[in-house]
């Protein structure tokens, strides 16, 4: 029988080719993944048309729902639409617009104002007065921000002091201007507050009346603060993610790869543990919240779910909602009720 | 009466075949390879950018591996125009290079979505291998036409 050579060849290569698809790695980085076990909770979605019409532009701070829509985008000044909801009763409760620099970003809502940050200065926008006014001190360079009380901030930020450039958490009152020192991440000759804002870029949440936290997006750290600010406690994330590398092209700084590691998107207090929302898991459809003592700081478990194939990685931020759970997605927002994760 | 002496036409499907599609892939090739030289020069910056965040290179090697890159593909597309022969390896050449590239990166944990340019930008690991691979193939075909036609000029 006569063989045909390049018809062998062709099978070889293209079953070679299908070989190699099928099993070479496709998946992103398997470092600093957690070594999970999983339990089976009853979780369970809470039907709410408020928050099905709402989307990714949404915010929640302390006991709020701000819903923002950007309705000219001007050369200098950005003007948006805001909707404030109670996040508990879900009813409306006020609506304003107000200019924003076109740089600014939004980090904090209250029902009297809007804290947002225009290039490393701290704003307070009053809805009542419609003023804008500058919070922080000089020296003071903002990252981010919660408010702790009614004349209380929270900042992450850069201090210089006497030519010493300090990187962590201040407690700001702003009726004095008086900066407090919580917790000190760094200290440096020069100016680092663009890489730090990107080396520990993460969010405050309030997880409860008298506890704020902060957890970074590329680092595995979550911290701790008291009601006053203070630090109170800090853990780790079990995949012991490292802070991220930079790169810098003169102008800008860049997350480095093959050093930079997505991991926590959203963090929730439910019972007696705490909900972490980590991308450091296998690219999967499914929801994975990993719980951990809030007592100890000890990863117990893990659970999964499966919701419109959405995934962690797609979460934009998380709040309590009376006894449920908000989620803000990048498709959607959703109420959940993880109540059996308490336990 | 019937013969069994080889049909009319055969080896003429072939051959037209071929004729239509050696230069289909010569022209496809052309255009592609214009297409990602123009977008990388466009958007020169953001080219630079995404060598850089490879981690592999500091800032000045990344700006003369852009500039080396795009010398490169101009020079591919300069040859493949007026050196068919020529231009046939170098682009050969040139997108297994590409493609053995983007598999290093992949294992070094350094791809993140490809940067090549236009609508390519973006693009998920899988698809940009299957790409180049299909590219690679199609580069191939172009060579071992051009030798045999080389061939039979000679």
């Amino acid at each position: 029988m006569k063989i045909n050579i390049k018809i062998w060849v062709g099978v070889i290569i293209v079953s070679a080719l299908v070989l190699l698809f099928r099993n070479i790695n496709f998946q992103p980085d398997k470092r600093f993944r957690i070594d999970r076990s999983f339990q089976d909770y009853s979780i369970t979605e809470v039907k709410n048309a408020l928050v099905e019409s709402l989307d990714a532009t949404t915010v929640f701070t302390d006991s709020l729902i701000c819903a923002f829509r950007l309705t000219s985008l001007d050369a200098a000044t950005n003007r948006s639409d805001v909707n404030l909801y109670d996040i508990n009763a879900f009813h409306p409760l006020a609506s304003f617009s107000f200019d924003l620099p076109k740089t600014a970003q939004i980090k904090w809502c209250s029902a009297e104002e809007v804290l947002y940050i225009n290039r490393f200065d701290l704003f307070s926008y009053n809805r009542t007065t419609g003023k804008h006014r500058q919070l922080n001190p000089v020296g003071l360079a903002c990252l981010n921000v919660c408010r702790t009380g009614p004349n209380t901030l929270l900042v992450f930020a850069e201090l210089n002091k006497d030519g010493r450039f300090i990187t962590g958490y201040f407690a700001l009152d702003r009726t004095t201007g008086t900066v407090q020192l919580s917790k000190m991440l760094e200290e440096n000759s020069q100016a680092n507050a663009a890489p730090n804002s990107l080396i520990y870029s993460g969010k405050f949440t309030r997880i409860d009346a008298g506890t704020m936290c902060y957890y970074c997006d590329k680092y595995s750290k979550i911290f701790f603060f008291t009601g006053e600010g203070r630090l109170s406690r800090e853990l780790s994330t079990a995949d012991g993610a490292p802070r991220p590398t930079l790169v810098f092209d003169n102008e800008t700084y860049f997350y480095k790869r093959g050093s930079t590691y997505n991991v926590n998107n959203a963090i929730r207090v439910e019972g007696k543990n705490l909900l972490v929302f980590s991308c450091r898991s296998e690219p999967v459809k499914d929801m994975v919240i990993d719980v951990y003592s809030l007592e100890t700081g000890q990863y117990l478990r893990s659970t999964r779910f499966n919701y419109k194939n959405w995934n962690c990685p797609d979460i934009i931020n998380v709040s309590a909602a009376g006894k449920n759970t908000i989620v803000n997605f990048q498709r959607g927002v959703v109420l959940f009720d993880f109540s059996s994760l308490g336990a | 009466m019937l013969s069994r002496s080889k049909p009319l036409f055969a080896g003429a499907l072939p051959a037209m075949r071929q004729r239509t599609f050696i230069p289909l892939i010569y022209y496809f090739l052309i255009l592609f390879i214009s297409y990602t030289f123009m977008n990388k020069l466009s958007a020169l910056h953001s080219f630079q950018v995404n060598l850089l965040k490879t981690g592999l290179y500091s800032l000045d090697v990344a700006k003369q591996l852009s500039y080396l890159v795009l010398a490169g593909e101009l020079g591919v597309l300069i040859a493949l125009l007026f050196f068919k022969k020529a231009g046939s390896v170098l682009l050969f050449a040139m997108l297994t290079v590409f493609t053995l590239y983007i598999c290093l990166l992949r294992l070094l944990g350094r791809y993140e979505v490809c940067g090549c340019g236009g609508v390519l930008n973006g693009l998920e690991f899988r698809y940009h291998l299957l790409i180049n691979l299909g590219l690679v193939v199609l580069s191939w075909l172009l060579l071992k036409d051009s030798i045999k036609k080389n061939n039979y000029e000679n």
